[in-house]
């Protein structure tokens, strides 16, 4: 069994409890608008481009079959890309990269307990992506492995997977980070590509049976940064039984990726990441609403 | 009101106002610059003319000590001071009229303070005189004269002190110190204080060693009796660093401006087993806490069960950057001073020279060597430096090559140690504090402390590591280019390659990055090193205890190493101490720490030190303290030997770099010690903005 990944970051402080090693896995049913790892959403390899170490010799443009490559203008265009990654094999300077790595299980699960001696008690490994559970297989076998060799695994997910695979994660997951992108359930779907509810109902089932959940909800200007957002996702977390509840703030630093890509001009700019004012009076409406129980 | 903050966020307040000030104040420059004004003494040559090496030693002592300008600042309350500049590099401060230095100072040795304050000065001066009326030869009696000549002279100054102070307090705790034994917490800080910055002004610059194990037991009792409270006591201990900063002059200065940055070493197991960390080593880790002070830098002893608050102390420390708090992994070095013969008894006593090479304080005499061992590959190995035809037919024989070219260097180190170690000079000052000095009636120099030390130490290793990957890469493995023509390459600075210089650069398995191929070289000849230094263990009377280092001297190598197999042209700064080249670490800091953990450092008796970078917004917050414990427990679970962790934002430190007016007491780590960073030249302040920053959000 093989899973695509495509990155490995250690030292991660706001994945989870404690220090954490996360693995980034390819695939997302999702589409947000907004979404901070886009390199993350197709399930294939793709070529990510570093233009600042590009040559300009002209390589990756005489084997792309797409004139996806120039060395004017658009650098890249990934429009017409079939992923055939000639591009990434004949760059002389590693300036284009292949995004998406092949590991079996075990050897991945040996990676990423590489810092174990720095885990402690509370540190581990976090599953992340992409949504994880688009290869659901290859991540409880992975979670399988972390567990064997003593480490325990948190799960960011969007909640965006077919409920009857709920069980098999509950009994490997430690801790789930569940980001519900609106409350909205139109604005959902409108920005996501996704219905809001199964993700819900995917959500109160993991609180019943006694996960311990996180919720998470993404702030962005002029989508959902209004106070009656954050109280639905206070009352939400609250009545599905999550133990905690919080605020990320939108930040606009994705858009160097969308251009690795090969998908610039999608990103959403400064404008809609809220200011510390907003986001502490959106975490203040959150919180009263996630505390007061009837 | 004055309260100093950092960019992991407001400090915490907790002495009184008029300590902050006083602490502003220091480290603007304003007691340094005033020394300007009394940078040296002078001699004319014929006062010098006919004497002895220990009767000019001695005059100069006494000249210091009775001409020197006495400073008592308003509301300090410690008294004492090094009020001669020239002390500040590294000279005794008496100049011959055309500014030539007459003799050199002492440094690298951390005094027995802690006997002085056990015991007081006049116990010494029974000793010496005791030991005269031993049997002496004429050399040893003249020694042992210049001892008492040393002893003299303090009292000299400590008079002329107590003649100067008019506030009633501070002439009490200085009244008796440090001639008698400490009897209270602020005679044991005064005499601890007013003996450091004796020798100091002596143009001496000894570590400080333990000064929460030096206190602890008089602070107890003091509180016991309700002679101190616990803000009073810290008071006092901010002055002492406050004090420290008095050389602070904020002018540019190399490796930083003049100051008394010599290592204090806190907490630690003692003989029978004990922790030693108590209320003075939280006091005085709250001060560092509070004032950006790098001076003295701190060094705390740790071990996986250290006690949590100390664990959780120190970071709260480190989260401030400064550089100010470093650790030793305390049970690998006491288990690497055993293992190196040193009595149990003497091993937990450990502490360093004053930046961070372990010694026994108090009974060391220490002297380290600094070699580039990469340079033996580029000029030895690889003959870049002259026009020999390189073959060697597989990456074995070309690593045969790197370990005899170490072989011949340490042979030749081995030698120079046995012809080069006395120096045969004066140093009384230095020798009165050493034991065995007095009892065997021989100097500093002479063999007269417990143990004698030279150390060699190896640097540039992990670029060795690197050089040798890439060529293994290119060479033997993708065939990509014969060795020769790759020695070509580098021997035109990589002129007309530079698609292969990127490939070269651009390869992943460098030192630093948790590779195993690179760990397991770089360990290979961290090894042979090791074994090298270690096939000779005492000849002479001469122990060779190898340690790891550059202490910033990469910036100098590079001139004269050429490009680098690794994918860098010449000129570059490369590695320092056993930390990964700038640039060529491309994850984190625990995989830094892996690959720097990953060679056995316990055989390492001398040490070597990993310096970890963090960004600001990995120290922030309660996850920023999580996280900046979870690295230190990686590095005692792994095997490291000391680090030191700063947090430091890389744009600031450009900012500084083009405004300095706007950051005057912006401190960085640099090596074994902290510096204000606009007082760095500028290849100095290149060398620590180029390290990496490390840490994920």
């Amino acid at each position: 069994m093989q899973g695509i990944v495509t990155n490995i970051q250690r030292l991660c402080l706001h994945d989870g409890p404690g220090l954490r090693t996360t693995v980034f896995l390819k695939g997302c049913p999702l589409r947000c608008r907004w979404c901070h790892n886009p390199e993350t959403q197709l399930i294939r390899p793709q070529p990510l481009v570093h233009t600042e170490k590009c040559l300009g010799c002209g390589a990756c443009e005489s084997a792309c079959p797409q004139g996806c490559h120039r060395m004017e203008g658009v650098r890249f265009d990934s429009a017409r890309c079939v992923f055939c990654l000639k591009c990434a094999r004949v760059c002389p300077a590693g300036a284009i990269e292949i995004c998406g790595e092949t590991w079996e299980p075990g050897p991945l699960a040996e990676a990423l307990v590489r810092d174990k001696p720095f885990f402690g008690e509370s540190g581990g490994v976090t599953l992340s992506g992409g949504e994880p559970t688009m290869q659901a297989d290859f991540v409880l076998a992975l979670m399988d492995e972390l567990r064997s060799r003593g480490v325990n695994a948190a799960l960011e997910t969007c909640g965006a997977f077919p409920k009857e695979l709920l069980e098999d994660l509950l009994i490997r997951t430690d801790h789930f980070l569940w980001d519900v992108k609106d409350t909205d359930p139109k604005r959902h779907l409108q920005n996501t590509g996704y219905p809001l509810e199964p993700i819900l109902e995917n959500l109160r089932m993991a609180c019943a049976a006694g996960a311990d959940v996180c919720v998470r909800g993404i702030i962005i200007n002029g989508v959902n940064a209004e106070r009656e957002h954050a109280r639905r996702l206070g009352a939400l977390a609250r009545d599905a039984g999550a133990k905690d509840v919080r605020l990320l703030r939108f930040h606009p630093y994705y858009s160097a990726k969308l251009v690795r890509i090969g998908r610039p001009g999608e990103a959403m700019g400064q404008e809609y990441m809220p200011s510390d004012e907003t986001m502490a009076d959106l975490e203040q409406a959150m919180r009263h609403e996630f505390s007061f129980r009837a | 009101m004055v309260q100093f903050r950092s960019a992991a966020g407001e400090r915490p307040v907790r002495l009184s106002e008029e300590t902050r000030l006083f602490a502003w104040e220091s480290l603007n420059g304003k007691y340094g610059r005033e020394l300007n004004a009394s940078d040296h003494l002078t001699l004319s040559r014929k006062d010098t003319q006919g004497l002895s090496a220990y009767q000019i030693y001695d005059l100069l002592i006494s000249k210091i000590a009775r001409e020197a300008p006495v400073r008592v600042i308003p509301g300090e309350m410690l008294a004492g001071s090094a009020t001669l500049k020239a002390a500040s590099r590294h000279i005794i401060p008496v100049l011959y009229e055309d500014g030539e230095m007459i003799m050199p100072g002492v440094s690298h040795t951390t005094l027995g303070f802690d006997r002085v304050l056990r015991e007081g000065i006049d116990r010494y001066e029974q000793r010496v005189r005791e030991r005269l009326k031993q049997e002496c030869t004429p050399k040893q009696r003249e020694f042992l004269l210049s001892l008492l000549h040393v002893i003299d002279a303090m009292h000299v100054w400590h008079s002329r002190y107590m003649e100067a102070i008019s506030d009633l307090e501070e002439r009490e705790a200085l009244k008796n110190v440090p001639f008698q034994p400490a009897r209270s917490f602020r005679e044991g800080l005064q005499s601890l204080w007013f003996t450091f910055s004796f020798t100091r002004l002596m143009g001496n610059w000894p570590g400080i060693g333990k000064i929460d194990r030096m206190l602890e037991k008089l602070y107890q009792a003091d509180k016991a009796s309700g002679r101190i409270t616990e803000d009073q006591a810290r008071e006092l201990l901010a002055h002492f660093f406050i004090k420290g900063c008095e050389w602070v002059t904020l002018d540019v200065c190399g490796s930083g401006d003049g100051q008394h940055y010599q290592n204090i070493v806190l907490s630690g197991l003692d003989a029978e087993g004990h922790e030693t960390a108590g209320d003075v080593t939280r006091l005085i880790l709250e001060v560092v806490e509070e004032l950006p002070i790098g001076d003295y830098p701190i060094a705390v002893r740790m071990r996986p069960d250290s006690p949590a608050w100390l664990m959780e102390m120190v970071a709260r420390v480190m989260r401030h950057g400064s550089g100010v708090c470093s650790l030793y992994n305390e049970n690998l070095v006491i288990k690497s001073l055993e293992e190196y013969h040193y009595p149990h008894e003497e091993a937990v006593e450990f502490a360093n020279d004053g930046c961070w090479e372990v010694q026994i304080p108090g009974k060391t005499r220490f002297r380290y060597k600094p070699m580039d061992a990469y340079i033996l590959l580029q000029r030895d190995v690889l003959h870049l430096f002259d026009k020999e035809k390189v073959d060697y037919p597989c990456f074995d024989d070309l690593l045969k090559a790197c370990f005899d070219a170490m072989d011949k260097d340490m042979e030749k180190f081995h030698r120079m140690a046995d012809s080069e170690y006395d120096q045969d000079r004066p140093a009384g000052v230095f020798a009165l504090l050493e034991d065995g000095c007095i009892e065997k009636a021989k100097d500093y120099f002479g063999g007269g402390p417990v143990y004698n030390v030279y150390s060699p130490h190896y640097g540039g290793l992990p670029d060795m590591a690197n050089a040798l990957i890439a060529i293994r890469t290119a060479v033997y493995e993708q065939k990509i280019l014969t060795l020769s023509e790759y020695v070509e390459i580098l021997r035109r600075d990589w002129e007309g390659a530079e698609p292969f210089r990127r490939r070269q650069e651009a390869l992943k398995g460098y030192f630093g990055n948790d590779s195993n191929e690179a760990d397991e070289l770089c360990g290979l000849l961290v090894k042979h090193f090791i074994d090298l230094a270690r096939s000779v263990h005492i000849r002479n009377g001469i122990l060779r205890p190898p340690g790891i280092s550059t202490f910033g001297r990469q910036i100098d190598w590079k001139d004269c190493r050429g490009a680098h197999a690794q994918g860098k042209k010449s000129g570059e700064i490369l590695s320092g101490n056993l930390n990964p080249a700038p640039g060529t670490d491309r994850e984190t800091a625990t995989a830094i720490i892996r690959s720097h953990c990953s060679a056995d450092l316990s055989r390492l008796t001398c040490g070597t030190a990993l310096d970890i970078k963090l960004d600001p917004s990995c120290a922030r917050g309660e996850e920023g303290l999580a996280g900046i414990q979870a690295l230190i427990r990686g590095f005692l679970a792994l095997g490291g030997f000391f680090m030191q962790i700063d947090v430091i934002d890389n744009s600031v430190l450009l900012d500084a770099r083009e405004h300095p007016e706007k950051y005057p007491t912006l401190a960085v780590r640099i090596s074994g010690w902290s510096a204000r960073f606009v007082t760095l030249d500028e290849n100095w302040q290149r060398m620590i903005i180029e390290r990496t920053a490390m840490g994920n959000l």
